[in-house]
């Protein structure tokens, strides 16, 4: 895979989708359908009114999609980016937020044999192999950020930890993360 | 600015997970424009954190596609254009009947005539279809063209912003460095803040280099050269690298070096100069 095709391809998705190109959509979703679903049913449960937030999202973006910037970074993390900040708004206009509070961490570890993923091509069992390989403690602080919108500070409150270890925690967690594209 | 140091504090990986306040995103984003590097990590930073996420993937219902697909409605007509422009939309031109008479040369003549207008005007059609057609893939392509325009304009003037903003406080000095050899549109501009002592320089109005050289800037201090780092002739805004003498610095130089800079400046192929 080289970073000229992907460009390519993603650019000529985009206009499709801002003509309002029905193939473009589908394609859209068929592809991106099971990470976003992935990442929503962490944020919001049970998986039914998860369903009815992905159709949220998925509309969100249809009527967004001229205001993605590829300068600013891939469609990919534009996607995720937009489906956290919709379930986070969601979760802290509900009381959600404190239920979420309660659960346990081992109940924020995903459930390896009961996830079918065919969306995006990479290996993403070796990718939840490599989640599941973080410390607790950094796995715990992404977690926190990337699914509960939590900010450093009220990390740091409910850890009991200085604002500074948030911080060197998270990229210690994000630097293993990236292990897997350093290699070819 | 230490790049290495403000990547090893984690600060853009909170940066990728948006758990800034806007006013630390502000600064951040300042930062990425002014130092690449930096857009590189963050760069890979979102790839980790696109991993993290495709970990935890999971398939909806099936049925969920259709109910969403069943609320968005679509041009339809994308498919339908492409078919027009396959297949030249050739209306019929009125042919005049004539009503079978003993005088058949007449009719015939006028049948003649008819085919013969009839092959004319498909021509014809036919022609001015495929002129439209390339008219608009002509128009297809510049409207690429200016897509790319814009975004590329969008980048410089923010940019812009950023360097009116620095140089418009009063402990930014800017410092000409003129053309050795005499040309007045040959120049380079720093800018040194005196407070944060970070230094930019513009160089922009360099003539280009073989793909072997670079431009290197060097700061005099107490007659000594010091390295700066390399540039390219077409950079709009770089940043120089720092050292504890730097305030000390007497006068300004860019020599033409090869790709990668040099120890030492190579001084007959010094093209700007400016003392402070």
């Amino acid at each position: 895979m080289t970073v000229t095709e992907t460009y390519t391809e993603e650019t000529q998705l985009v206009a499709s989708l801002i003509k309002k190109d029905k193939a473009a959509f589908e394609y859209l979703y068929d592809n991106y359908k099971a990470a976003l679903f992935g990442v929503i049913s962490r944020m919001i449960q049970p998986d039914e009114a998860a369903e009815d937030v992905l159709q949220d999202v998925f509309i969100k973006i249809y009527h967004n999609i001229e205001k993605f910037d590829a300068s600013k970074g891939r469609l990919y993390t534009w996607l995720l980016n937009v489906t956290r900040n919709y379930c986070i708004d969601k979760i802290r206009s509900s009381d959600q937020k404190n239920q979420n509070k309660n659960r346990s961490i081992d109940y924020l570890v995903p459930d390896i044999n009961n996830q079918l993923f065919t969306g995006i091509s990479v290996d993403h069992i070796g990718l939840r192999k490599l989640v599941n390989s973080l410390v607790p403690e950094q796995r715990e602080i992404i977690e926190r950020m990337y699914f509960e919108g939590y900010t450093q500070t009220e990390v740091a409150e409910i850890m009991n930890i200085p604002l500074g270890t948030v911080k060197t925690r998270a990229r210690a967690a994000i630097l293993k993360l990236r292990t897997l594209f350093d290699t070819p | 600015m230490n790049t290495n140091e403000y990547i090893a504090s984690g600060v853009l990986e909170l940066y990728a997970l948006g758990t800034l306040s806007s006013e630390e995103m502000k600064e951040v984003e300042a930062n990425l424009l002014l130092y690449p590097e930096l857009q590189e990590e963050l760069d890979q930073i979102l790839l980790g954190l696109e991993a993290f996420a495709t970990a935890h993937a999971k398939e909806p219902s099936p049925a969920l596609k259709d109910k969403i697909f069943s609320k968005l409605s679509f041009d339809e007509n994308i498919q339908k254009q492409d078919a027009l422009e396959i297949e030249a939309p050739i209306p019929a031109p009125e042919v005049k009947i004539i009503p079978l008479q003993p005088n058949y040369l007449a009719a015939v003549r006028w049948l003649a005539a008819a085919c013969i207008a009839l092959l004319f005007t498909s021509g014809f059609l036919l022609f001015q279809n495929s002129n439209y057609k390339s008219t608009i893939n002509d128009l297809a392509s510049q409207l690429e063209t200016k897509d790319k325009e814009y975004a590329d304009l969008k980048v410089k003037l923010t940019s812009s912003e950023y360097l009116l903003a620095e140089v418009q406080k009063p402990e930014t000095h800017k410092i000409l460095l003129n053309s050795k050899s005499g040309k007045v549109d040959e120049l380079a501009v720093i800018f040194m803040n005196v407070k944060t002592e970070d230094v930019m320089v513009y160089t922009n109005q360099l003539a280009s280099l073989p793909a072997n050289e670079q431009y290197q800037l060097w700061a005099m201090v107490d007659g000594k050269p010091m390295d700066m780092g390399v540039f390219d002739a077409n950079d709009s805004l770089q940043s120089a690298k720092k050292f504890p003498e730097l305030m000390q610095a007497q006068a300004f130089a860019i020599t033409v070096e090869q790709k990668g800079g040099s120890a030492s400046p190579t001084m007959d192929k010094m093209v700007v100069f400016g003392a402070i």
